[in-house]
């Protein structure tokens, strides 16, 4: 009888806590760079003699397959409680504010600088977990199936968080993809979004996970990360820094040298101690004040969501 | 007779949901082993919380302070992700590592009968709201509690913990 009564309990709190409505992570869905590759929607530019393939999202939205998964994978994740960003919206609504920008910074100095379009979206959006999206149709006579792969992507730390990959059953030509593609993946749903979940709720107490790199300008100032500065090195100052600013203090070392130090799994608290929201830039900010007060100059050079950039020696 | 039979059975009847009422509930010993987590039930209009706290003790007094330290912990450290809206799911002490950082206000805070105890108080404190759980050597109780989160807010203020 006792059994009966707990079980009976808790099955009623655990329904309750899940008909609840928990804070959801924000969720963008973009296509994977294999599917991207395969119907030519990259560019291959050239950094430092090496190419690199760079998606161009704003070319494969105008897709019509992709438009149509697009509308199934909402749905589905919709349902789930994850409404997703839509990338091609938040593309055409800064398309006027950059050219405002960029006018109005080459009023001012010239020049503007080069930058990356997917940075400049994930900056505004702030995505917390990307969806990437691959899938091949299958013709089998007068039906198709649908093999999908779907990849979930931490957007600050870029590592994958949940993946799973699927096939649908074969179906008539008249049936069209969103229907298709919303039928495979009904059944893998379930346990993708908990894991999710799972992250997010890992996120909120342990902050998000990203990279800080700072640099010192070579300049001829003298200055390195082992100048001292009232008696500790600069190296120190900002490892000190570190260890109060981060949740738990939970970071790495990666590198350490007299003119670079690099930290990753930084965990980065999701809220400042005003109650805003804090992304790499912010955090590094916090660093730049640090450093002013103490007489040493730097620029904060922090251009993604999840990493970090200082420079030192100049502003 | 068929009258007085009608009046006995009505009075057991009447008795034994009486009984059921004011009998709490329990559940396998296994929970008083395990560490569950404070929910949050009702966002009242009156800027208190009424939230679902767990607490385990030697003894059922230990448990239920255990329990309402632990609500106050979770409103001052942690927040709610569900249950709440707006500003009242965020912790009050955002700052990085700040039950750390001011340990010097927060141990004798939180000292058995400390000053936790002004802003939490158990919602009716009837044994029907209560959940325990016994095991051999602990005891888990499970108790609805009432937390005057802006009262709270309003003492780590003056206090010099947050600012204004």
């Amino acid at each position: 009888m006792k059994q009966i009564i707990s079980i009976s309990l808790f099955a009623t709190m655990a329904l309750w806590a899940g008909s609840m409505s928990a804070e959801a992570p924000s969720v963008m869905l973009l296509p994977d760079k294999t599917w991207c590759n395969s119907n030519g929607y990259v560019n291959r530019i050239d950094v430092g003699g090496k190419t690199r393939v760079i998606e161009n999202y704003e070319e494969a939205f105008l897709n019509e397959e992709l438009t149509q998964i697009k509308t199934g994978v909402n749905s589905i994740f919709s349902q789930r409680g994850f409404p997703l960003k839509d990338y091609l919206a938040q593309t055409e609504g800064d398309d006027e504010d950059e050219m405002e920008e960029e006018a109005f910074e080459s009023a001012e100095t010239g020049s503007s600088l080069a930058s990356n379009a997917h940075d400049q979206i994930m900056n505004k959006a702030k995505p917390d977990i990307l969806l990437k999206i691959g899938w091949i149709i299958n013709q089998v006579g007068f039906n198709y199936s649908i093999s999908y792969r779907l990849e979930a992507v931490d957007s600050y730390s870029n590592k994958s968080i949940a993946a799973v990959t699927g096939e649908g059953e074969p179906v008539g030509r008249q049936t069209p993809l969103t229907a298709s593609i919303g039928e495979s993946m009904r059944s893998n749903m379930d346990e993708f979004c908990s894991q999710l979940m799972n992250h997010f709720a890992d996120i909120q107490a342990n902050g998000r996970e990203m990279r800080m790199n700072f640099r010192i300008i070579d300049n001829g100032s003298g200055v390195n990360f082992n100048t001292e500065y009232g008696g500790k090195e600069l190296g120190s100052i900002i490892y000190d820094w570190m260890h109060e600013n981060t949740q738990a203090h939970r970071f790495n070392e990666r590198t350490a040298t007299r003119n670079r130090r690099a930290y990753d799994q930084v965990r980065v608290p999701m809220r400042d101690a005003s109650g805003k929201a804090m992304n790499a830039r912010q955090f590094v900010d916090g660093l730049r004040k640090h450093l002013s007060s103490l007489g040493i100059c730097a620029e904060n050079i922090s251009s993604r969501l999840g990493t970090g950039g200082l420079a030192i020696g100049e502003k | 007779m068929k009258a007085k039979i009608f009046t006995f059975a009505a009075l057991i009847a009447c008795l034994s949901s009486l009984t059921a009422c004011h009998s709490k509930t329990e559940v396998a010993s296994t929970y008083a082993y395990t560490s569950l987590e404070t929910v949050c039930l009702n966002q009242n209009l009156d800027s208190t919380l009424t939230v679902r706290a767990w607490g385990r003790g030697t003894n059922k007094g230990d448990a239920i302070e255990q329990a309402k330290k632990n609500a106050i912990a979770k409103v001052l450290f942690e927040g709610f992700s569900s249950g709440v809206k707006g500003d009242d799911r965020l912790p009050l002490v955002m700052e990085v590592n700040g039950r750390e950082r001011y340990d010097y206000y927060f141990a004798p805070f939180f000292k058995d009968g400390g000053t936790y105890r002004k802003f939490v108080k158990e919602n009716d404190g009837t044994r029907a709201s209560r959940i325990e759980s016994s095991g051999k050597s602990m005891t888990g109780y499970g108790v609805v509690l009432d937390i005057d989160r802006k009262a709270l807010r309003e003492r780590l203020i003056k206090d010099g913990i947050l600012k204004p």
